[in-house]
């Protein structure tokens, strides 16, 4: 589904990520980790078409991305959820749906799939999305990118800003996703436990490189990942 | 959503007073030409309200686009013989042209609220100097006057005053169903938000593009209406001091944003416009005096400050009733 070859990418003058390499295969989970500034949200935002790589290629469904503005990448299906979640603080729960789906109207059907992943967001469906919680403006955006029935999730740090209960219960809702099939998601992490429960596969980035990737079960296991990022001594 | 759609009724009785008006005073010529300016500036007002209410693009070269229409249709009518409708059709074409070339260029180069402004304010200047300086074609400082409407009925002020409450009437009913159809939800995306538009995949550069042309196109042809009405063109009518100002007054005082806004503002500023000329000098004076109490009292315009009052009316009422 998605494949970053030799990806370069520069931002303000300063080279973010070297040489990255990686793929995601149709129906996969797989995630991104690495700490803060490694280059995560960097990868993240050039497969969405947001930002332009200084090298390398990015494909999708075997189509070039690269120079492909973002919102038709988001016609085609690659969706991105920022961390900041740039939800529209002044629309209800529903019109924020809605506009998942632009230009196509918004199906009942698409609608029915989110308030039943989300069962709150239905009650609060005519509620204005800036006065609800963190939680809740998560689960709205994560809802409104699946209006579009697409084909590459894009998650970036879902859990920010979420108590620690709130951030297993968006991590339930992923495997919920992923058990559904059909769906592939890239998923950056800094809970570095809760990602590669959730993810079969997954890559390190440390300072713009890709330090190790595997399995997920073998990266728990690796002694560099659970003294960085698992909290071992 | 509630709220635009309440503007309806208020909207509907707006208009068949603005109907019924020259039944009352279409005698008066004095109160004719009055009314016919009242509604060329609820036009302009309304085409701004679509470009920078909507889409928050700044256009301070409202009457520079204007005046490229009427300019433009008159001199290709009276000095090409091209037949009239023709010539607005072309005129109104390039203001929409270049309304459309500012936002696609402030998009591109990302250009701010603040540049935009800036970068249109300085071709409102431009055009101003253009037209006195181009005196052999526009007839400089002394203007120019239209010989293709000589004697006609659009001359005469009652059928002129229909013809541009209809197009007016038109603007209402474009802005209407725009604000109901997807370009408006694109609209309401990108004003809030430019990136989430993009990541919900709204083309923000095509509406913009649609929405500043389309907004240039209306001012173009209700200045061009207004000019072979009138039968006179001079550089002054479409400055900056004489159109924009006014324009952004009258969307202050109605409320930027709403459907009605600008009529009511158009409305509310030229009454208070003349009940002030009696004052002689002072009449500026007490006229910005009255925008800093609107802009201290209803920042949001008097539009929305109404509304708001009629929701606490209705919500004493329904208390009051068991």
């Amino acid at each position: 589904m998605l494949r970053v070859d030799r990806l370069d990418v520069e931002r303000g003058g300063a080279r973010v990520l070297h040489a990255v390499d990686l793929h995601v295969g149709d129906g996969e989970v797989v995630a991104l980790i690495g700490s803060n500034g490694a280059g995560k949200t960097t990868l993240l935002r050039t497969v969405c078409g947001l930002l332009a790589p200084t090298q390398g290629e990015v494909t999708v469904g075997g189509r070039s991305v690269v120079g492909v503005p973002a919102f038709e990448l988001a016609r085609r299906g690659i969706r991105y959820v920022p961390a900041e979640r740039r939800l529209f603080p002044a629309l209800s729960v529903r019109d924020n749906l809605a506009l998942g789906a632009y230009p196509a109207r918004p199906t009942r059907d698409r609608h029915e799939l989110v308030f039943g992943l989300f069962p709150r967001l239905r009650e609060r469906r005519s509620q204005v999305v800036g006065t609800m919680s963190g939680g809740e403006q998560q689960m709205v955006a994560i809802g409104r990118a699946l209006m579009s029935s697409p084909r590459l999730l894009l998650l970036d740090e879902p859990t920010t800003g979420l108590a620690p209960a709130l951030a297993e219960e968006a991590y339930a809702v992923i495997a919920r996703l992923r058990d559904a099939g059909g769906l592939t998601v890239l998923l950056a992490e800094q809970q570095v436990h809760l990602a590669l429960e959730v993810a079969a596969r997954a890559y390190v980035l440390e300072g713009g490189t890709v330090t190790m990737d595997g399995p997920s079960g073998s990266l728990r296991d690796e002694p560099g990942v659970r003294r960085a990022y698992l909290g071992f001594a | 959503m509630a709220a635009r759609r309440s503007e309806a009724w208020p909207l509907a009785v707006t208009v068949t007073a603005l109907v019924g008006l020259p039944t009352l005073v279409g005698g008066s010529r004095y109160l004719m030409t009055l009314a016919i300016s009242m509604l060329v500036v609820a036009g302009y007002a309304v085409a701004f309200n679509l470009v920078f209410g909507r889409t928050g693009q700044l256009f301070l070269c409202l009457g520079a686009l204007a005046g490229v229409a009427a300019y433009g249709s008159v001199l290709l009518a009276d000095v090409a013989g091209v037949p009239l409708p023709a010539a607005i059709a072309v005129g109104v074409a390039c203001s929409g042209g270049i309304g459309g070339l500012f936002s696609w260029v402030a998009v591109r180069r990302r250009l701010g609220v603040i540049f935009l402004g800036i970068v249109t304010l300085a071709f409102s200047l431009v055009f101003t100097n253009l037209l006195v300086g181009g005196r052999a074609l526009t007839g400089g400082e002394t203007g120019l006057l239209v010989d293709a409407t000589a004697g006609s009925w659009l001359r005469d002020r009652v059928p002129a005053y229909y013809v541009l409450l209809a197009v007016l009437v038109g603007y209402l009913l474009l802005d209407r169903w725009l604000e109901r159809s997807w370009l408006g939800w694109a609209f309401r995306a990108l004003k809030d938000d430019p990136v989430a538009a993009e990541l919900a995949g709204v083309d923000v550069v095509r509406a913009k593009v649609v929405a500043g042309a389309l907004g240039s196109a209306m001012l173009g042809l209700m200045g061009a209406l207004f000019a072979v009405h009138d039968g006179f063109l001079s550089p002054t009518g479409f400055d900056f001091g004489e159109i924009d100002v006014r324009v952004l007054v009258v969307l202050a005082v109605g409320g930027v944003g709403s459907s009605l806004g600008p009529v009511v503002g158009a409305v509310v500023v030229t009454a208070v416009d003349e009940l002030l000329r009696p004052l002689g000098q002072l009449r500026l004076t007490v006229y910005g005096a009255l925008l800093i109490v609107v802009f201290l009292r209803f920042r949001q315009g008097l539009v929305p400050a109404a509304r708001g009052l009629g929701r606490r009316f209705g919500a004493r009422r329904a208390r009051a009733t068991p």
